[in-house]
């Protein structure tokens, strides 16, 4: 104890005879202070200008990577857009080339039943479609649906022919043959069929048998199928 | 006092030390420490893309990684190797020997795998992880780097292979427009200064860059390229041709809506690429076009007034001998029209023409129409083609040249020709590129081309009435459109041999160039079919089909309206009386459409002809003509030439074109 006081002494002693006052002393330490919050301050810029540049270069990387991939998926969907590919595409779907395959439609036109519409005008527009695609042996894609609409024709022609066949057998056998009742009759003896059949045979109005049509048919639709 | 004289040594040792480092070795430790701490770079931006004219990619690349090794780092080549090749499913093998090889060369980079993308490389990554191993990048695996590079990919494979062209691996254009523009794409080398820390993580980046790479916009119309390449692929086959080359230009705006060439390669893979596919020869290629160069005949003397659609001109007896050749039609076809002269295709009638023109006026129609001199259509390699100046011409040059021989053209030469008429007479430069731009979009060009008159209005509409005609009832008749209207010229032309030095006529070029619609013509349409072998081998059989199919295809998918005409399927008012419609090949041959040649008659002894002065006027026969029309108005123009030699004959079964059956009963439905 007598040590210190002794040294503390000393010091105020010191301090008396050297000249320097407390309010120096002070302000040293404040300079000091203010160069190291300084040198505080700058560190801690530094290295928050650090991190932001680390944070810079991998939001710049991340860029340059969504630019590459906005590229890749560019090129991707040019790729699946390429005509080539949708051909590719829709042939793996199942979808053919319509000048080599039969249509669908005419696929079903098999089933179908002879048509509800007057005969005459069904049988105008089959032969028609026959007439028409045997025309046009190119495209072999008719052809099949012709076959089908030539029998249905054939049918029609049969079913007209057996009922006017029908009638005028049943008008014989029931009522007298009288005039009248023959022109009656007269008219309703398949009058589209012949007309039909002028168009049919080669563009020229000349008047043909059915059977003759039907044999002219099957001749045009052969020769479309070869 | 010790202790300060040791703080003063102690501080005086350390400020020498400082004063040493700091003054003496300065510059080795601040390279060193710039070394530590700075990575300069050095990539390339990626190429520019190729458009079409709608904005779809024929050409763009990406970016692909390349995995390397640096064996100097690598402790374990063994180890590596055999890590690698269960990863990269390579022969490990394979793999040691060439680790171990570029280590004792100390190479330190070794390619391993290429153009990857960023999954794969990602799974790369995954799979090469090392645990314990500190490294700035991936993969975390010691001596393995990734090495950024592009890839170039086409994605439309063959579609416009060969106008866009291919690239290199290092990225230098090599055809196409990859090789003309290359400047332009050439992905310009980008300088990366980047800073890292201890860890090697980049805190700071300067970039300097050049200028960098453009994207080339095409006039090409991807959709209209692909109907038309599919066309020329299908007829090549069926026709068992050597090539085809066809081109689609439009006539308004002189653009090139489709080029192609078959058999054409896949830029994507260059093993596919050989010397017969990798040639363009609709532009660097050139054939001797034949009967479709009467087109040019015509407009010289009917530029001239030495000619009219509607006047006369005596075919004789369907034989003229010039020099010391005899040129021959396929028959005695008398006094006919030009216009049916040009229908037939009668070369008596266009070397009489010719020879109406005169050497100097022929040839300088030849080379207003631009032929002789590159079409600057901005593809690489074009060919001028051949036209010899007069002074060079032999005694039957002239007669040669009129029918299409003596001459050397390219497919796009002979569609701007015909383009040319189309257009009123005004030549438009074909040209393939619409715009060069920066990727900002900003426009850097656009291009314009040039516009030259070559022939008045009334020449191309009378010459446009002449095609007609072709098409109508000539030699074009199947290269009719359903829906629309055209016109056209048939040409088939013998090749010239090489090792006979001489024209083969065992060999030949079929061609048919036309427009369409007749009336407004909006597209030309040019094909040519090198040395068809199946079937008809004349222009006629052979390239006007595919002119029709492709037409039938591009001009609705181009919005185009069919105009005022109602198409080539009209109903026929009455029976037409059709010429022999045998297209002759060249001088004194001609071509059934079963390919079967008759050996041509030459006489070599002195020619009788009479040549017709150049600069002969015609006299003008056209009321005649008009009075029987108005007599006869259903009869077509086919028997109402008027003619007083004898006439053609028509033929004993008139055979309908396939589908007018069915085109006359869908009118009469209509009606």
């Amino acid at each position: 104890m007598r040590k210190r006081a002794k040294n503390s002494d000393a010091r105020a002693a010191f301090y008396k005879d050297s000249g320097i006052s407390w309010g120096y002393l002070i302000l040293t330490i404040i300079c000091a202070c203010v160069l190291a919050a300084g040198f505080f301050f700058a560190a801690l810029q530094h290295f928050a200008t650090m991190d932001i540049g680390f944070k810079n270069s991998s939001l710049r990387k991340q860029v340059e990577e969504l630019e590459a991939e906005k590229r890749r998926l560019l090129l991707a969907r040019e790729i699946a857009l390429s005509p080539s590919e949708i051909a590719k595409t829709a042939r793996s779907l199942g979808f053919t080339d319509a000048e080599r395959q039969p249509q669908p439609e005419l696929a079903v036109a098999k089933d179908r039943e002879p048509s509800p519409r007057p005969e005459t005008a069904a049988l105008n527009e089959s032969i028609e479609r026959t007439s028409a695609d045997t025309s046009a042996p190119a495209r072999p894609r008719v052809v099949p649906a012709a076959v089908r609409e030539t029998r249905t024709v054939e049918k029609a022609n049969d079913k007209v022919e057996k009922a006017n066949d029908k009638k005028v057998r049943v008008t014989a056998a029931t009522e007298p043959k009288s005039p009248k009742a023959e022109k009656a009759a007269q008219p309703k003896q398949k009058p589209a069929v012949r007309k039909e059949s002028v168009e049919v045979a080669d563009g020229r109005p000349r008047r043909v048998s059915n059977d003759r049509v039907r044999k002219e048919q099957a001749a045009s639709v052969l020769a479309g199928l070869r | 006092m010790i202790i300060i004289a040791f703080f003063v040594l102690w501080i005086g040792g350390i400020g020498a030390r400082l004063v040493y480092l700091q003054v003496n070795q300065h510059e080795e430790l601040r390279q060193k420490a710039v070394g530590q701490r700075r990575d300069v770079k050095q990539t390339k931006l990626l190429r520019g893309t190729i458009y079409d004219r709608n904005e779809r990619a024929l050409a763009m690349s990406v970016k692909a990684k390349t995995l390397y090794a640096d064996p100097m780092r690598m402790d374990d080549v063994n180890a590596a190797a055999k890590d690698l090749a269960k990863i990269l499913k390579k022969s490990e093998k394979a793999l040691r020997e060439q680790l171990t090889d570029a280590k004792e060369a100390e190479r330190r980079f070794v390619p391993l795998e290429k153009g990857l993308d960023t999954a794969q490389a990602d799974e790369i990554n995954k799979a090469l992880d090392r645990s314990g191993v500190r490294k700035s990048d991936l993969p975390n695996y010691p001596g393995l780097h990734w090495r950024d590079e592009q890839k170039r990919s086409y994605p439309h494979g063959t579609l416009a292979a060969h106008v866009i062209g291919f690239s290199d691996a290092a990225g230098v254009g090599q055809a196409g427009i990859e090789q003309a523009q290359n400047t332009a794409l050439y992905g310009a080398v980008i300088k990366r200064q980047q800073e890292r820390d201890r860890l090697g993580r980049v805190y700071d980046e300067v970039v300097t860059e050049k200028e960098p790479p453009k994207d080339i916009i095409l006039t090409i119309d991807n959709t209209t390229q692909y109907f038309v390449e599919q066309a020329l692929e299908k007829a090549v086959k069926q026709s068992n041709a050597k090539s085809g080359m066809a081109v689609v230009l439009s006539n308004k705006t002189g653009e090139v809506l489709a080029m192609a060439n078959y058999p054409t390669f896949d830029p994507n893979d260059l093993s596919t690429i050989t010397s017969d596919n990798l040639r363009n020869s609709s532009i660097q290629s050139m054939y001797s076009p034949g009967s479709v160069f009467k087109l040019i005949t015509y407009s010289a003397a009917i530029e001239r007034k030495l000619a009219r659609s509607d006047a006369e001109i005596e075919a004789g007896n369907g034989t003229i001998n010039v020099g010391k050749r005899v040129f021959k039609d396929s028959r005695a076809l008398g006094r006919i029209t030009f216009t049916k002269a040009m229908a037939v295709s009668s070369n008596v009638c266009a070397i009489k023409t010719s020879m109406r023109v005169g050497r100097e006026g022929f040839y300088q129609t030849v080379r207003d129409f631009g032929f002789g001199e590159p079409t600057g259509v901005g593809l690489p390699a074009e060919t001028s083609g051949v036209v010899r100046s007069p002074d060079k011409w032999f005694g039957d040059s002239l007669a040669s040249m009129s029918i299409g021989y003596e001459i050397g053209v390219s497919a796009l030469q002979m569609a701007t020709a015909f383009a040319t008429i189309a257009n009123d007479g005004v030549k438009i430069q074909p040209h393939v590129i619409k715009e060069i731009r920066q990727s900002d979009e900003t426009t850097v060009s656009v291009t314009r081309p040039e516009k030259k008159r070559v022939v008045s209005v009334e020449t191309a509409r009378q010459l446009r009435t002449m095609l007609r005609e072709v098409v109508v009832s000539g030699t074009g008749k199947k290269a009719r459109i359903e829906g629309y209207s055209s016109a056209g010229k048939t040409g088939t032309a013998w090749k010239f041999d090489e090792a006979l030095k001489r024209v083969n006529s065992a060999k030949y070029i079929s061609s048919f160039i036309g427009f369409a619609p007749a009336n407004d013509p909006e597209v030309t349409i040019a094909v040519v079919m090198d040395e068809p072998k199946v079937g008809g081998r004349d222009g006629g059989s052979v390239a006007a089909p595919v002119f029709k199919e492709i037409a039938e295809q591009v001009l609705p998918h181009l919005k185009i309206k069919p105009g005022s005409d109602d198409g080539d399927f009209r109903e026929p008012q009455e029976e037409e009386p059709e010429f022999d419609l045998v297209e002759i090949v060249g001088n004194g041959e001609e071509i059934s459409p079963f390919g079967k040649t008759e050996n041509a008659e030459e006489i070599a002894e002195n020619s009788s002809e009479e040549k017709p002065k150049g600069g002969e006027k015609l006299a003008a026969r056209e009321p005649k003509r008009e009075e029987k029309r108005e007599k006869v108005p259903q009869k077509p123009a086919a028997k109402d030439n008027g003619a007083t030699g004898p006439r053609p004959v028509p033929k004993a079964a008139k055979q309908e074109p396939a589908g007018a059956t069915r085109k006359r009963i869908e009118t009469k439905q209509r009606n």
